[in-house]
């Protein structure tokens, strides 16, 4: 991806904060994240894995303190990136409009915040609990596979929600809300990894080496997991 | 480097010694080549602490040294181990309690992000020419011959 001022008026602070399950964090997530930093000009990234209910999963993901630990085997050395425990220590239900409110109290006025996710993710938004606060608290980066189509916003969100966007003059792929935050759609290099398969690779005993960092793969056989259908 | 103030007068005035363990604070951290050294005098605005010591680390791995070191220092100089810490294994902001004294030992990009000293604008700086000329030199030397690159 070039590097321009795209995303940040020069000068500007802004954090990224990386939105997913992370069921394992893989190579594609990394890039994604590295390559929206630069971008963006963000002075980090910060991985946040959600901790999401059970329930409401077709399959239960792992638990969150195994998914916050190969986070944290994936980012080490990275200065630019973190892992956020938020979710993870917050008991009861995660939402993230939540999330979004205590970090826009936890930062200083003048620094933005990014919430990065991708299109599946945001396709789903309006399932979300209390979705359309989310654009007041946050810009949004919509990562997407190279050539992807992007759906109209209105097929996304309500109508009522939609109305509040208008195209950003300022670059292509933006909408600006009316409250000043921006959706931004953004290709990321392609990296075919899909954590849902490389957990089904991994209980079939399919080598996902060069997929997920070295030290994230340790991790995964040392606890045995995605190995046999969990119970919990 | 002696500290021992007992047995002054009437007793040492609290200010003077809080000031002087964040002097000497700063002076620990230098010995571990943090950088961007900054000493607040917060005592009339909150009763936290009397004064703030900041500074910086290139890593993560330097900030935990930096703490480190001034933890290990003040418990052998001053038998006064900290009160507490926290952030020291994220290491990109780590507050160690030493009562009287707050340290914050930030890396660079969250020192940038939070701008501490801008949230206490109103304290005054404490600037002491030793600790300058010593940040100065705990700096990385550029280097002047072009042999000093070579391995």
């Amino acid at each position: 991806m070039k590097k321009s001022s795209q995303g940040a008026p020069p000068g500007s602070k802004g954090v990224g904060l990386f939105g997913g399950t992370f069921d394992p964090v893989h190579h594609g997530h990394l890039r994604a994240g590295e390559e929206i930093r630069q971008a963006f000009s963000l002075s980090w990234v910060e991985f946040l894995p959600a901790r999401i209910p059970p329930h409401k999963t077709d399959q239960p993901l792992t638990d969150i303190g195994h998914r916050v630990a190969m986070l944290r085997l994936a980012v080490d050395g990275n200065p630019y990136f973190r892992v956020s425990e938020v979710e993870a220590t917050r008991e009861g239900m995660s939402y993230l409009v939540d999330t979004l409110k205590a970090y826009r109290e936890h930062y200083p006025s003048d620094v933005s915040m990014y919430f990065i996710m991708g299109m599946d993710s945001f396709q789903e938004i309006a399932t979300w609990h209390r979705y359309s606060e989310l654009f007041s608290l946050s810009h949004f980066i919509v990562i997407t596979r190279p050539g992807y189509e992007r759906p109209e916003l209105s097929e996304v969100v309500s109508q009522d929600v939609a109305s509040h966007f208008a195209p950003y003059g300022g670059e292509s792929d933006c909408l600006e809300h009316t409250g000043g935050h921006r959706i931004y759609f953004r290709e990321t290099t392609l990296l075919d990894v899909a954590a849902s398969r490389l957990r089904t690779w991994i209980r079939e005993e399919r080598s996902v080496r060069y997929l997920i960092p070295e030290r994230v793969w340790d991790y995964v056989q040392e606890n045995g997991l995605y190995a046999n259908t969990r119970k919990d | 480097m002696s500290t021992t103030k007992a047995g002054d007068g009437g007793g040492p005035s609290p200010t003077n010694d809080a000031k002087e363990k964040a002097l000497l604070c700063a002076r620990w951290a230098l010995e571990k080549k943090a950088h961007g050294i900054a000493i607040l005098n917060i005592g009339a605005l909150t009763p936290i602490a009397e004064y703030f010591l900041i500074c910086s680390g290139r890593s993560v791995r330097q900030t935990q040294a930096i703490v480190e070191h001034i933890r290990t220092r003040l418990k052998q100089e001053l038998k006064e181990p900290p009160l507490g810490v926290e952030g020291e294994r994220e290491g990109c902001w780590i507050l160690l309690d030493c009562n009287d004294v707050i340290v914050h030992v930030f890396d660079e990009p969250t020192r940038e992000v939070y701008r501490l000293e801008k949230l206490w604008s109103d304290a005054p700086r404490v600037t002491d020419p030793d600790i300058l000329e010593e940040e100065e030199k705990a700096a990385a030397p550029w280097p002047e011959e072009e042999e000093d690159w070579e391995d």
